[in-house]
């Protein structure tokens, strides 16, 4: 992330977003890189968003609106995440978006990529800007979005209760264009106002009181697994893989056991 | 403009909000106008920095369309607010323009939850083709920087 700055430093920017979570901090952090529940969860503001849009009269030149390119790509296929890829190393940390990601598609900003040539030459800026990662988890509670200069601290204050921070970042010597849109991209999808945080809050409670019952003694996180999955090794898959979350809870059990299990 | 017809203005479109009627609602609004909600307090910059809210039209009509979706499962059941206004201060006033500050006491229920928000809500007005028109509003929330769990709807 901090490569992303022409000269190296990052500033924040503004206050964080702070928003109570009535759930597990577990859920959070599973979420970041859970890849089969854009489509479903966000289909009411990212389906709806590109529904409006499909509907309005427009002519060529029509300028899309922010949101598209912000929430709109939530609404991308099972195949485009499955292509994205996922990433784990030992110890519950990993990334999603190893080939591409829902970053990958925004548009450029004027000036940028030149002073980025400028301070790093042009193939080490081609390489820093290559990078698309999405999500990147650093077990247990802080994720970050390196291309688009955000962090996010889950502190859980109860077994039912986790306090979501959103932190954003100004790279020093880059176009104001760009701690603009990750300001956007933080109201827009992690706001207590934010519609897609609706969403995924509504997901959170109701799967935290079904956990409160006694109805279901099991949640499952089977989704690709192999047989003889080895997570004390980095493996690169396939992005819509529940490895991760098995290796937050492999890494979660031995740190909790003192190593015992 | 006259203090009535904008005291007037301000009251209907709380009253639109908590009656339901969004579309309506949506209507009010000019087509450059941004709702702003900042996350600060004093919040001069609702662009380089985070703010709860910075939306255009588009994005409030995404809003007004999302409360109505099927598959809108935050929204089931649906969430009701009241907002309770004081006599809005008129601070400029021209024929075809004005600006106004109201302090509010907006309420959000969903469910057994109840949330209480004490909002100044500062409203730009102009007059287009004979209509009064949102140019732009801009809510504080008293607390703003407290963490909030959901705000669904639009105090």
């Amino acid at each position: 992330m901090v490569d992303r700055s022409p000269v190296g430093s990052l500033t924040v920017a503004g206050a964080p977003l702070r928003y109570m979570h009535r759930c597990n901090w577990k859920m959070l952090v599973e979420n970041q890189t859970d890849t089969c529940h854009p489509m479903v969860a966000h289909e009411s503001s990212a389906g709806t968003a590109v529904k409006i849009w499909e509907s309005m009269e427009k002519t060529e030149d029509t300028p899309k609106p922010p949101a598209m390119e912000i929430i709109a790509p939530f609404m991308s296929p099972y195949e485009f995440f499955e292509n994205m890829g996922i990433r784990t190393w030992p110890n519950g940390h990993g990334h999603t978006g190893v080939h591409h990601s829902i970053h990958s598609d925004y548009s450029a900003i004027p000036g940028y990529f030149e002073s980025m040539t400028e301070a790093y030459g042009e193939d080490r800026a081609k390489e820093i800007l290559g990078e698309n990662r999405h999500n990147t988890v650093y077990f247990p509670n802080i994720m970050i979005k390196g291309p688009i200069q955000q962090l996010r601290n889950f502190i859980p204050l109860a077994e039912d209760k986790t306090l979501v921070e959103s932190w954003i970042f100004r790279l020093d010597g880059a176009p104001d264009q760009l701690v603009a849109r990750t300001a956007m991209y933080n109201r827009m999808i992690n706001a207590p106002t934010s519609m897609v945080g609706h969403d995924d809050l509504e997901m959170y409670e109701r799967a935290q009181e079904g956990l409160m019952a006694d109805g279901l003694e099991w949640v499952n996180i089977q989704r690709l697994y192999e047989e003889g999955e080895d997570l004390t090794q980095e493996a690169v898959l396939n992005g819509t893989t529940e490895r991760q979350m098995r290796n937050q809870f492999d890494a979660w059990k031995r740190f909790m056991t003192g190593g015992a299990a | 403009m006259t203090p009535e017809e904008i005291t007037d203005f301000v009251y209907d479109e709380a009253w639109m909000l908590d009656q339901g009627q969004y579309h309506d609602w949506l209507d009010l609004w000019l087509p450059d106008a941004i709702y702003w909600m900042p996350l600060n307090w004093n919040q001069q910059d609702p662009i380089n920095e985070t703010s709860l809210l910075y939306e255009d039209n588009f994005m409030l009509r995404l809003r007004v369309e999302r409360l109505h979706g099927a598959r809108t499962f935050s929204q089931k059941p649906k969430s009701r607010c009241h907002h309770l206004l004081n006599r809005p201060r008129i601070e400029e006033i021209s024929d075809d323009e004005a600006r106004a500050v109201t302090q509010m006491h907006y309420i959000e229920t969903r469910l057994d939850e109840q949330m209480l928000l004490a909002l100044t809500v500062r409203h730009h007005l102009k007059r287009v083709e004979g209509r009064i028109m949102i140019a732009g509003k801009r809510v504080d929330i008293l607390n703003c920087d407290a963490a909030f769990g959901n705000i669904q709807l639009l105090p």
